[in-house]
């Protein structure tokens, strides 16, 4: 199953300052399964992000205009100012509801790569990838982390969620291809899994199910179907 | 009472932090595989558990069957695969896994061709215990052009 949230006001809460998922260094990896019924405005489906202050992690986009055009994903890890993050898009047209897999790798100490270097991958309905050089100046802190959300007051996700994951490494692009073809995130590297939401829609807090208990908190969604072919 | 040969699939599998094992879903012509997955040209390893069981026979012929398969249809590509294993008595907290030698996976003409390696368990077994079974690939040999799809079984002969 998924959550669905409206657009307005629907957010799921998770604690993420001082824990396991409040990373404000070195590599991470965040994924998620979404179904967006509404483009063309900006709605986020997941972040640990702030506008200004601390806590600035990460930040998944979608129509963002500071990020991409409108019918577009982007990404931000770190700050967007007044230090530059790390961000970026992929030119590829998201349309309304169809499911997409979302992947955001920091390959902060270039374990992968000849560099450091942020990750940007898209599958489902579309696909493509956005690489960025790396560049560190998250914080920790300061915000927590939201499903179909990126605060509270600001426009959150229009359509569906499911399958949210948080890794304190970085995934090989292997292991994203494994995501991408429906393997659940509790079966990638669960050793370094900080953070898993399956949201089930059975329960209200959503559970973690990744050990850390880190249960998100629920402000409306309803129960909506999941993405095909994720019951691996 | 007679003995019959079973295998009985490891369970449990965590791979190691390279990123070159991991359990993955195949979409293949008429069903989805799903199975653990290792990057060729790579070095990495997955740890497994498997139950010896109680009815396990007094000679059991005890070994660690691995079903591989490649997207490769070119023959005589090779890499190596090793297992390990400890038997878990009292502490799950293991000393060093002993390792049976290494065996070539060496692929066939048809792309995933069916190989079979067995490699004999190092662990004295008792029933009831469980056995900790290490998988690992190396980077030696001329490697397949595609990754290597592994099913893992103990194989052991059981009383019935």
């Amino acid at each position: 199953m998924a959550r669905n949230f409206n657009g307005t006001s629907d957010l799921i809460t998770v604690p993420a300052v001082s824990n396991a998922l409040d990373i404000s260094s070195g590599p991470m990896t965040v994924s998620l399964w979404m179904y967006p019924t509404s483009v063309g405005t900006e709605h986020d489906p997941m972040a640990k992000w702030g506008a200004s202050g601390p806590g600035q992690n990460f930040l998944i986009a979608l129509g963002s205009p500071s990020l991409s055009a409108a019918n577009q994903l982007g990404f931000v890890v770190g700050r967007l100012a007044p230090i530059t993050g790390v961000f970026g898009a992929i030119a590829t047209a998201i349309t309304a509801n169809a499911w997409y897999q979302v992947t955001l790798a920091v390959d902060a100490n270039a374990k992968y790569s000849g560099s450091p270097v942020a990750i940007f991958s898209l599958a489902g309905a579309a696909s493509g990838s956005n690489v960025q050089a790396f560049r560190e100046n998250r914080t920790a802190g300061g915000v927590n982390l939201n499903i179909g959300g990126q605060q509270v007051t600001i426009p959150t996700f229009a359509g569906r969620v499911a399958q949210a994951a948080m890794w304190n490494t970085v995934l090989s692009t292997y292991e994203v291809g494994a995501l991408q073809a429906g393997v659940s995130p509790s079966r990638i590297r669960p050793q370094s899994l900080v953070g898993f939401w399956p949201l089930y829609g059975t329960s209200s807090p959503e559970d973690d199910l990744s050990g850390h208990a880190y249960n998100g908190t629920l402000t409306g969604t309803t129960v909506a179907t999941q993405p095909p072919g994720t019951a691996y | 009472m007679s003995t019959q040969t079973n295998y009985i699939p490891l369970t449990d599998g965590v791979s190691d932090n390279t990123g070159f094992a991991f359990y993955n879903v195949t979409a293949l012509s008429n069903w989805l595989s799903g199975h653990w997955e290792f990057v060729h040209g790579q070095a990495s390893y997955a740890t497994f558990s498997v139950r010896v069981p109680k009815n396990m026979a007094v000679t059991p012929n005890a070994s660690i069957v691995l079903e591989i398969f490649a997207n490769d249809a070119t023959a005589g590509h090779t890499a190596n695969f090793q297992t390990s294993d400890a038997l878990v008595s009292t502490t799950l907290d293991v000393g060093s896994l002993a390792s049976a030698s290494p065996q070539a996976f060496t692929t066939t003409s048809t792309a995933y061709g069916r190989v079979t390696l067995t490699f004999a368990v190092q662990s004295s077994l008792i029933a009831g215990d469980l056995l900790v079974v290490k998988i690992a690939t190396a980077t030696t040999g001329t490697q397949p052009v595609a990754n290597m799809l592994v099913f893992a079984y103990l194989k052991i002969d059981q009383t019935v």
